[in-house]
């Protein structure tokens, strides 16, 4: 073996002279390669939701459709109505419901270190589930005046209040993760007891409707909704990223994340606040797609890390491009007959979402 | 002034059971190691000093209680013995997050240079885009020994520096420690566990048994036969070797 001084010339990769490879330069290569996957897969979305848009039982064109869409005033009344009253409504929600989960379930993963974390594990669909089956069995019988708000508004507060419930138990327990995370699912336990209850006690239509509910669909979707849970979006999504560089700080730890300066509980607390909202808008409109918030954040994590710049986005763009996808499929598998969205989103989803763990040959969690 | 000052401190995780008991101190400029046996309350102590455990008027940097000492956390450094290595992050974006207050959205160039300098320091860079959960025990913790000095606190808290790691890399973590405690006017407090490290770096020891500090000074002094036989209730002697620095012999 050569000892002599020319060996250490080459350094521990083999390279020799010259920059060492890693470092700065690798790491702005990797910044600008994230940033173009999440420019490519926004293409992507704006194509899918085309595509959405233009898939219907009616049989109208591609180009009517578009006409509708950018010169509503120079087609006929019934291709303006199936456009901007469901097909557009419908798309956009499928956007907005995605975007809102996944960046709720990237959020809860990383202040709760869980991969679990889910609005759907921590309950918060199984409370708005109650909330609307309540709403569907009383309701309409004592207050049929609302009927149209009353599902989607006693969902959201439930939906809230369970958030509200964690949130207040968690701080009362000094923000603890695990804390946080048990309270969730006894929540879960305990309002999917209460709906089945719910359940016993209705007549037959009732039942239905709240069976209905459950799978999940977009077909509710008008522009009220939309407007609501756009701004609720508009307003969250920038809170949480003015917070991005602690939130991933928080993935090293509580202890490490305090010692740099990071109130991980109080942090934990307001990030938990702030996707309570979307999630429990966006499950009080569409009912329980539980799977994206679940899968979406792992997408987005193995393809860009969990940089929160790109991490949050992207989870976000992952959730709007599964649930457009799925809407898509809802309406084409058996044309004419349009499938509950929450029904297609897991059976086709996960498949494809155990591929990619299965395939997957880094360790991302 | 008074720069880094612990006084009667006394903590608790459970109420009425102390972990630690009265604890007061100053902590020169040098390198300064915590020894004791385990469950003796070292770890605590740099938690109640790095205000990760929340302590009133009994910890104080620079004449100011720790709660109303606004730049803690630009001056100090704390390097728990266990940190969440689970992450998707890649070495550098770690290295990063070791100066998180500085960070916007846009990394400035310079941030990234500090980074990359602490990478190159510690002969590093080379794993710089691998995950961080995917290198080694002992590879993590030069990362975050690494992470830990980027920012040149006056400060340093490491607990059990040379954890996972092997004789040599030990030798050099120890070493970049302790030549980044003697630039100047740098408090370094480290838990060590190692006697022998003890008494080849450090300039002062404390000691510490159920919850209180029992003897402190300079090592060669502080560790004695007497002393081990009391605290860690082993008998042991110390030798002289042949390069003049002495050692922990177990009989």
């Amino acid at each position: 073996m050569n000892f002599s001084k020319n060996t250490a010339m080459v350094n521990k990769s083999g390279a020799i002279g010259g920059n060492p490879p890693g470092g700065m330069n690798d790491y702005k290569k990797a910044a600008a390669r994230k940033l173009l996957l999440i420019a490519g897969l926004f293409l992507l979305l704006t194509a899918v939701f085309f595509v959405d848009v233009f898939t219907g039982s009616s049989g109208m064109s591609p180009s009517k459709v578009l006409e509708a869409v950018f010169y509503p005033d120079q087609v006929d009344s019934m291709s303006r109505v199936i456009v901007w009253t469901y097909r557009l409504p419908i798309a956009i929600m499928a956007l907005l419901v995605g975007a809102a989960l996944g960046i709720a379930g990237s959020q809860m993963q990383t202040i709760l270190n869980n991969p679990l974390a889910s609005p759907f594990t921590l309950g918060i669909s199984a409370a708005a589930g109650f909330g609307a089956s309540l709403a569907i069995v009383f309701g309409y019988r004592y207050f049929p005046q609302i009927e149209n708000y009353a599902v989607p508004l006693a969902a959201f507060v439930f939906a809230f209040l369970s958030m509200l419930l964690i949130c207040g138990i968690g701080r009362a327990k000094r923000g603890v993760a695990e804390t946080i995370i048990l309270v969730g699912v006894a929540l879960a336990f305990l309002f999917n007891a209460l709906l089945s209850m719910v359940q016993f006690f209705s007549t037959a239509d009732e039942l239905q409707a709240i069976v209905f509910w459950l799978f999940g669909s977009l077909m509710q979707s008008n522009w009220e909704k939309i407007g609501i849970l756009a701004l609720a979006l508009a307003i969250v999504a920038p809170l949480i990223a003015t917070n991005a560089w602690k939130l991933t700080a928080m993935r090293l730890g509580d202890e490490k994340a305090k010692s740099l300066g990071v109130n991980a509980e109080g942090l934990r607390l307001s990030t938990l606040a702030y996707v309570s909202i979307i999630t429990a808008l966006a499950v009080c409109f569409t009912g329980v797609i539980g799977f994206i918030g679940l899968v979406a954040p792992h997408i987005a994590r193995m393809a860009v890390g969990e940089d929160q710049r790109f991490f949050m986005p992207l989870a976000g763009l992952c959730g709007a491009l599964v649930l457009s996808s799925a809407s898509i499929l809802c309406k084409a598998i058996v044309p004419g007959i349009i499938f509950p969205i929450g029904i297609i989103t897991s059976l086709v989803g996960i498949p494809f979402f155990l591929t990619m763990i299965i395939g997957k040959k880094q360790q991302y969690w | 002034m008074i720069v880094m000052l612990v006084r009667n401190l006394t903590f608790e995780y459970v109420k009425g059971k102390p972990v630690l008991e009265k604890i007061g101190f100053e902590i020169e400029p040098g390198m300064n190691a915590l020894i004791g046996p385990n469950a003796s309350g070292k770890s605590t102590v740099l938690k109640c000093l790095a205000g990760v455990l929340k302590t009133k008027n009994c910890i104080f940097y620079e004449g100011c209680e720790i709660n109303a000492y606004k730049s803690l956390y630009s001056s100090l450094s704390y390097l728990p013995q266990q940190i969440a290595v689970g992450a998707a992050l890649s070495v550098f974006e770690v290295m990063l997050l070791g100066i998180v207050d500085k960070l916007s959205w846009r990394v400035d160039e310079k941030n990234l240079k500090l980074a990359q300098a602490a990478l190159d320091d510690f002969e590093i860079a080379d794993i710089a885009s691998k995950k961080i959960n995917e290198i080694s025990g002992g590879q993590q913790q030069e990362v975050f020994i690494a992470q830990a000095l980027m920012k040149k606190p006056r400060y340093l808290l490491i607990d059990e520096p040379t954890n996972n790691l092997d004789l040599k890399n030990q030798l050099k973590v120890m070493e970049k420690i302790k030549n980044y405690a003697e630039t100047g006017n740098v408090r370094t407090l480290v838990v060590l566990h190692d006697l022998n490290l003890a008494l080849r770096y450090a300039d002062c020891v404390y000691v510490m048994k159920n919850g209180r500090i029992v003897a402190q000074g300079n090592p060669e002094k502080t560790i004695s036969a007497v002393m081990l036989e009391k605290v860690y209730e082993v008998r042991a002697e110390i030798i002289k070797t042949g390069s003049g620095i002495s050692s922990v012999a177990l009989r």
